[in-house]
């Protein structure tokens, strides 16, 4: 069966009542949302309840999806709207653990290196951007669903994509440019 | 060497959570399971606060009908329960004499 075809009979029978086929619409999305979540928060213990509220919300909603519907992408916009609810209401605290994270000594390992770069240059990036970048590179969503997931309009969506992919890269690259630079010296 | 494009592909593999989390699956429906819990609460007490409400509004009318229909129940009672009484011990003199 297509998954979309499946998801619509889970969706269907959820709607009804069946929390076993809500339970198997929650074991086939949660990785996208989680993942999304993640990207978009930067706090994987804050993400991932998000991510149960969303499932919290869908359960109530789920009558009301139209047939057919996209079902991740209808989680991941649930999700998406309340991230950005916790990341208003978090913010200040945000910006002083930014300033603790630039004090602290950095790892010394390549990838942890990377790491660092990619966690810094996403949250450089505007809340907007980084969903994109975090459902169209992170998640694997398609354009046209991250559009739909996040309200936006699919030029916007694309615009954000490129660009935010392309800071991600320059950011990983100077990292990269630094070590090159740094074993010359050496 | 990996090229920045490939490392930012591995290092978003490297965060993805797991396919299927079965901690997470039953995280979800522990918290539905509260919430439908703390749903049925809410509904309870406002049953009750508004029978209370409507009982206590009530009760000077609801008295006098009562203890009128309780004194023309009186002999019916005074000779149905023994009966009932007889019933549910034959009944249940009857299911042990079966088991």
């Amino acid at each position: 069966m297509e998954p979309q075809g499946l998801d619509a009979d889970l969706v269907g029978a959820a709607a009804q009542g069946s929390s076993q086929a809500f339970a198997r619409l929650v074991e086939r999305h949660q990785q996208a949302l989680r993942a999304f979540l993640r990207r978009a928060c930067r706090d994987w213990a804050l993400a991932d309840d998000l991510a149960q509220e969303t499932f919290l919300v869908a359960w109530s909603r789920i009558g009301k999806l139209e047939p057919g519907a996209n079902v991740r992408a209808w989680l991941c916009g649930i999700g998406y709207n309340k991230a950005l609810t916790a990341l208003r209401s978090e913010r200040r605290a945000r910006q002083r653990e930014a300033a603790y994270a630039e004090g602290r000594p950095e790892a010394q390992s390549p990838q942890e290196e990377d790491r660092l770069a990619l966690d810094r240059a996403m949250s450089d990036l505007p809340l907007e951007q980084r969903a994109c970048v975090a459902l169209c590179l992170a998640v694997d969503f398609s354009h046209a669903e991250a559009a739909q997931a996040l309200n936006l309009p699919l030029g916007t969506v694309k615009s954000h994509a490129t660009r935010g992919r392309a800071k991600l890269l320059a950011a990983l690259g100077a990292e990269h440019e630094q070590e090159d630079r740094a074993d010359a010296d050496r | 060497m990996p090229t920045a494009d490939e490392r930012l592909q591995a290092l978003f593999a490297a965060d993805a959570p797991p396919p299927r989390d079965p901690v997470f699956t039953a995280q979800v429906f522990e918290r539905l399971a509260r919430r439908a819990l703390l749903l049925d609460l809410a509904w309870l007490a406002g049953a009750c606060l508004i029978g209370g409400v409507v009982l206590w509004r009530v009760w000077p009318h609801l008295s006098s009908v009562l203890e009128s229909v309780a004194l023309g129940l009186a002999p019916a009672a005074i000779v149905g329960s023994p009966a009932l009484l007889l019933a549910v011990a034959a009944s249940g003199r009857l299911w042990l004499s079966r088991a």
